[in-house]
């Protein structure tokens, strides 16, 4: 496992407009094993751009993992996930909807819009870690990803 | 029956008048017969009459002949001539006047001759053929010289000789000579017994009266030659004279021939037919009796008298019996008729005594005459006693509004001729002074002639229909009031005149004073608010036409102003041919209604508004809450962490009751959020057994119910329409509740249900510690507790989710309990 991160970070974009939960998910990361690369972008509009390689983000690495809050201004979660979902250069990417709301339809709703998972956030500090590092550990040491930049 | 008199007596009448034309035809047929007969007898006797004297006349004409040519015979034989001439030359010659004797005697036998004498041309008797007594006297003598000297025979007739008291008939006949000289005559004498008086006297046809007589001229005098048929001896002795011509005879003798009537000798009224003998001095009259003639006439005219009499009287005898007949079939339908008025009078009678109504009738001067058993009852006279009184003694009133003797009803009809209605308001005090209050009419009783010949008073008892009066009064008086306190008046379009009639609630609806101004359509149209008038106008004929229903609600306005909501509701009627008679309807002020409603209405929409509203914020506020309370759980964590070596003990304290805080009002968050969803979201309501929704929670609540040893039973449950997963969200909550508040012994829960028509009623009761009923509303409030939160954890939100899942399957859930005891939840599902 290790001497994949060895290669290169991983690349995992984190959409939150919540600075405290964003700050959490760095701590997490922090202590991650695997070697990554975390870009935090806190608002719906300039996710898509960051993702199209728009405006000021033209140098931007295509994520290997998008982790997505919901609650988004301008642009919220379950659009972002729709954009990309319906975007051939993205639809590949996958995406962990990371929430507080454990409402059915929210799920409901993501996974109808091809979601690649669901996570709520745990109250606890170390279940969020926890939870933070499952996903990474998941996506990155179980899950077979297809290769970067090939359609 | 006087008209039947009349029309009998014109008929008796005509029969007479009938029979006495009858009578005349017969009359005068029997007349005119008579006549006839009379005529034809007559006719008939003379032709008798005539032709036997014409018979009679040639046979003694022929008789003359034959006797002359008999004497002829004698005198002109050369023998006998011979003879004579001889034997008178030689009168002393035996033998001449022997051979002369025997030719004589001969003649006698042969040709009947009483005698034949030979006499000299003086008279002398020279001969005799037969010896007689009878001798030739000088009227004889004077007869043969006048014939000898005219030498003819010659008639001298019948001639009665005195000597033998005998009627002779002599012929004369001279006997000449060869030289022509007279020499003798031969006397032949006839006895008219012999021959010419049977031959006179015989009648061809057997009559009675009827008489033929010989007559000739002697004279002066008519001389009867024949032995007469009514009068002996009278043979040439009866003489009558020539101046007596009402006689058959002197007529004859006369010179007149032919039918004559006139007197007989007997002085007998005769029809006879005269004539002379030619030939002869000789006159025959052929007679009868007119007697016999008119005999037989007054037979027949007896006969043709009796035969019309006879026949007038059958005439009058068969009128009489057809009179009769039919006098008996009209005094038969006379009886009928009769018969049919006398049971139409006992028909009358039985009408008059059954009918519901009290009736009297009087006679012309206003006295009773009957009164039927219902009079009799209300004014309390008998019949019997009543009859003959003056009705005002019987039918005693008084006018209910003055109190005073009313006016006879009977004399102003008498007075006034006409059909009298008594006021409404009389009573009618009875013998025993008993009152009732009546109604009633006079009507005037007219005969055939339309003369007033009678009264007939019809009344009857008021109280019953006074007291049915006062009720529909009353029920119109409480219609009213009851249209007022509705608000509801009712109206009535007479469709063909154009008339609408309102109640006074309408015109109080309106704003008007009630019966303030005709109503009419066009009034009412005006009223309606204008943007509404083509609406209600076109609703009302649309209904009117198609026969719809005319229900609608519309606005109408006031003279002031004032704006009102009705609803109007009207069914039309209609005629055999689908005409629209016309309408009824209701007119039903709803303004206060409509306001309710509308504010209702507004009340409604601001709770759903609010209810929205409150779903939305506990959506939203459980999730925007969630994340400060995260920030705050979580950097108080990762500052614990982070910083533990340089916290004391106190700090721990204090970041435990944070995160714990943090935690708890996560968990409210959450529950609030579960509370706030069963109302938001759309549910599924599906057909669900309700015994599989509760295996299901057991199987859900495995752990719970092994780790409490719960005995969980139900009865039948039934099959329901609900949405399952919020059906077994509250069997959940309510089974978890029972055995999480379990008493000292293991929890027994048994579920049940019952059948309530509409709806199931569910009960799921337990052994549990229980509660007062006091708190039975509060435990279903959101966060209400009645214990202890380390006793019994939990928010307390289970029985309020529990109570929000009932009502939004529109039933109702409530329980009873007593501490230590257990407790009954009860909810209700549609079925």
């Amino acid at each position: 496992m290790a001497h994949k991160a060895t290669i290169r970070p991983v690349e995992i974009l984190l959409v939150e407009d919540n600075p405290g939960d964003a700050r959490l998910a760095i701590e997490a990361m922090k202590d991650s094993k695997i070697k990554n690369n975390l870009i935090w972008i806190r608002d719906g509009i300039e996710t898509m751009q960051y993702l199209r390689k728009e405006m000021n983000y033209s140098e931007a690495q295509r994520p290997d993992l998008i982790l997505l809050d919901l609650n988004m201004p301008r642009k919220n979660g379950i659009e972002i996930l729709t954009e990309i979902k319906w975007d051939d250069e993205l639809k590949r990417i996958p995406v962990v909807i990371l929430t507080v709301s454990k409402a059915e339809e929210d799920i409901i709703k993501t996974y109808n819009r091809h979601a690649n998972c669901y996570v709520t956030k745990p109250l606890d500090l170390e279940q969020f870690i926890h939870v933070v590092k499952s996903i990474e550990d998941f996506w990155f040491t179980i899950v077979k990803l297809p290769p970067q930049g090939k359609n | 029956m006087n008209a039947f008199l009349r029309i009998d007596l014109a008929k008796r009448l005509h029969i007479f008048i009938l029979i006495l034309i009858i009578s005349t035809f017969f009359v005068i047929g029997g007349y005119s017969y008579f006549r006839i007969e009379d005529n034809h007898i007559r006719t008939e006797k003379n032709r008798e009459l005539k032709t036997i004297a014409e018979l009679k006349s040639n046979q003694i004409r022929h008789w003359f002949v034959e006797r002359t040519d008999d004497a002829r015979f004698i005198t002109k034989s050369p023998l006998i001539i011979n003879t004579v001439e001889q034997w008178l030359k030689n009168p002393g010659n035996i033998t001449l006047k022997k051979d002369l004797k025997n030719r004589m005697t001969l003649d006698v036998i042969i040709n009947h001759y009483e005698n034949i004498f030979l006499v000299s041309d003086k008279g002398k008797l020279l001969l005799s053929a037969k010896n007689s007594e009878d001798i030739i006297n000088d009227a004889t003598k004077e007869n043969i010289i006048t014939a000898v000297k005219v030498n003819k025979i010659s008639f001298p007739g019948f001639f009665y000789s005195t000597i033998n008291d005998k009627i002779h008939f002599d012929i004369i006949a001279p006997v000449t000579d060869s030289r022509g000289i007279n020499i003798a005559a031969f006397l032949l004498r006839i006895d008219p017994d012999d021959y010419i008086y049977p031959l006179i006297q015989s009648m061809p046809v057997p009559r009675l009266t009827s008489e033929t007589i010989i007559v000739r001229k002697e004279g002066n005098n008519v001389l009867y030659l024949n032995e007469l048929k009514f009068m002996k001896n009278s043979a040439l002795k009866l003489e009558i004279p020539l101046t007596q011509k009402d006689h058959p005879a002197v007529k004859a003798v006369l010179g007149y021939k032919g039918f004559v009537e006139g007197h007989d000798y007997r002085g007998v009224e005769v029809l006879a037919y005269v004539n002379n003998i030619p030939g002869t001095s000789l006159f025959i009259v052929s007679k009868i009796d007119k007697s016999e003639i008119y005999e037989d006439l007054y037979f027949r005219q007896t006969t043709i008298i009796g035969l019309t009499f006879f026949l007038i009287l059958i005439t009058g005898l068969g009128f009489s019996i057809i009179y009769k007949t039919r006098q008996k079939k009209i005094f038969l339908d006379l009886y009928l008729s009769e018969k049919e008025l006398w049971e139409s009078q006992e028909e009358f009678k039985t009408t008059l005594y059954s009918i519901g109504d009290a009736v009297i009738t009087t006679d012309v001067k206003g006295y009773v005459n009957r009164m039927n058993p219902v009079a009799e009852m209300l004014t309390g006279w008998r019949e019997i006693e009543a009859k003959g009184r003056p009705l005002e003694t019987v039918f005693r009133i008084l006018s209910e509004e003055t109190n005073s003797e009313a006016e006879n009803p009977v004399i102003q009809v008498l007075r006034e001729g006409v059909i009298v209605g008594l006021a409404n308001h009389s009573l009618l005090i009875s013998k025993d002074g008993k009152e009732y209050p009546i109604a009633d009419s006079v009507a005037p009783i007219r005969n055939e002639d339309g003369v007033i010949i009678g009264v007939i008073l019809v009344f009857r008892d008021q109280t019953e229909a006074r007291k049915a009066q006062k009720m529909i009064e009353e029920s119109e008086s409480y219609l009213k009031e009851a249209q007022q306190i509705a608000h509801l008046g009712h109206w009535q379009l007479d469709i063909v005149n154009n008339e609408l009639k309102w109640s006074d609630e309408i015109y109080r609806i309106f704003g008007v004073e009630p019966q303030e101004f005709g109503a009419s359509y066009e009034a009412f149209l005006n009223y309606v608010h204008p943007d509404d008038r083509d609406f209600v106008n076109d609703e009302y004929t649309s209904s009117v036409e198609n026969r719809t229903i005319y229900d609608i609600y519309h606005r109408i306005v006031l003279k002031d102003g004032t704006l009102k909501y009705v609803n109007e509701k009207c069914h039309t009627i209609y005629d055999d041919k689908g005409k629209p008679v016309h309408s009824l309807g209701t007119v039903q002020d709803i303004t206060l209604q409509k306001k309710a409603e509308e504010e209702l209405q507004k009340t409604l929409m601001d709770l759903k508004r609010s209810n929205e509203e409150l779903e939305q914020f506990a959506y939203i506020a459980s999730h925007d809450l969630q994340e400060p309370l995260r920030m705050i759980s979580s950097f108080t964590q990762l500052l614990e962490k982070r910083y533990k070596n340089n916290l004391d003990s106190d700090a721990f304290d204090y970041i435990n009751f944070i995160v714990d805080g943090a935690q708890r009002m996560q968990m409210l968050i959450n529950d609030l959020l579960e509370y706030s969803r069963v109302g938001s979201r759309v549910h599924q309501f599906k057909i669900v057994n309700s015994a599989s929704v509760l295996n299901k929670v057991k199987n859900n609540l495995q752990l719970v119910i092994e780790k409490n040893s719960a005995l969980i039973t139900n009865d039948t449950l039934p099959v329901i329409m609900a949405d399952e997963n919020l059906l077994i969200r509250l069997f959940q909550n309510l089974i978890d509740n029972a055995i999480k508040f379990k008493g000292e012994n293991a929890p027994q829960i048994h579920i049940s249900s019952v059948d309530m028509g509409v709806e199931w009623k569910f009960m799921i009761s337990d052994n549990g510690i229980g509660f007062s009923n006091d708190y039975r509303d509060r435990i279903f409030i959101i966060f209400q507790r009645l214990h202890n939160r380390d006793d019994y954890p939990g928010t307390g939100i289970g029985l309020a989710v529990s109570k929000r899942i009932v009502e939004k399957h529109g039933g109702r859930i409530w329980c009873e309990s007593e501490p230590g005891k257990g407790s009954v939840f009860y909810f209700t599902l549609h079925k």
